[in-house]
């Protein structure tokens, strides 16, 4: 399976060009009062937006993920330029007008 | 005055039939019987010089007088000299005119990386056939107006690629890779007719540019 990302200085490129850089973690939190759980649920756990729901349709099985993640993705292979875009992770398909460079 | 010995990182797997020595570098202007085939021709440009240039807003700046063009991918020819714009940070800029090569300057945000880089240019008819069989990457999109740049793998490869013209491709890539991205290449674009060619070949072609 195969997909493409857009770079926003390339342009339209094959998945393999590119390396995951990790979902969008929002902010980090502030240090003062921060307690060792909080600190630790920042780093390590992913949250999926919406949560998930079972796959709809004939044919269709397992989970499907409900909704769009922010994710990181670095053009290692072209420009070098760290970027974010939001994707569907079930249909691997972009929104448009997102990808601002890192 | 001592001249340091600099060695391409091309070892090509023909017998030169015309030399010169430039700068400490001995660039082949001929191969013996080049002039058989018609192309297309591999050609080590690993000699010429090539620079750096960073700044947080690359495109206000003149490095070495040189205006950066304003669109990502971008490409400026003046004179001797081609300036890409890379990205929002970075430019890069060759010494592709034939004649001798100018001294690196002194300026901030310039760094000299001709060591660091293996270059090489396709020239001729035939390019394009030949090219198809070491990357994915469009290289000629006629969407876009000549020259352009394009970043990204070939063979594999992070290159940067400047397309001239249908018939002139020049790349730049890590000189780690230089020995073995041109056996590959020549394994994989031989089926093209891709042969080796000296330095001749691409100053004939360049200077129409």
């Amino acid at each position: 399976m195969t997909f493409r990302l857009t770079c926003p200085v390339c342009g339209k490129r094959d998945i393999c060009e590119f390396t995951f850089g990790g979902q969008e973690r929002g902010p980090r939190p502030e240090q003062e009062g921060l307690s060792a759980e909080e600190h630790f649920r920042w780093v390590q756990f992913r949250m999926i937006p919406g949560g998930a729901e079972p796959a709809q349709g004939a044919g269709q099985r397992g989970w499907r993920q409900a909704a769009l993640q922010q994710e990181w993705w670095y053009h290692g292979q072209g420009c070098g330029v760290w970027f974010r875009t939001t994707r569907d992770p079930a249909t691997n398909r972009e929104v448009e007008g997102d990808g601002g460079e890192g | 005055m001592r001249t340091a010995l600099r060695r391409s990182p091309v070892e090509l797997p023909a017998r030169a039939a015309a030399t010169e020595q430039r700068d400490g570098w001995t660039v082949v202007l001929r191969y013996e019987g080049e002039e058989r085939h018609g192309g297309p021709w591999l050609v080590d440009l690993s000699h010429r010089r090539r620079w750096d240039y960073q700044d947080r807003n690359v495109g206000a700046h003149t490095p070495m007088d040189l205006p950066v063009p304003p669109e990502f991918g971008e490409v400026g020819v003046h004179g001797p000299f081609v300036i890409n714009r890379m990205n929002r940070t970075q430019a890069a800029i060759w010494h592709l005119g034939a004649g001798s090569p100018p001294k690196s300057p002194r300026a901030a945000g310039l760094t000299e990386t001709t060591d660091g880089h293996c270059m090489l240019a396709f020239v001729s008819h035939g390019v394009s056939a030949a090219l198809e069989h070491l990357t994915p990457l469009d290289l000629f999109d006629p969407s876009r107006a000549t020259p352009f740049l394009t970043q990204g793998p070939v063979l594999r490869v992070p290159c940067q690629i400047v397309t001239f013209a249908p018939d002139l491709v020049v790349m730049s890539l890590a000189r780690g890779h230089g020995r073995t991205f041109v056996r590959a290449a020549l394994a994989s674009g031989g089926v093209a007719g891709l042969r080796i060619g000296g330095e001749g070949i691409f100053n004939r072609r360049f200077t129409k540019v």
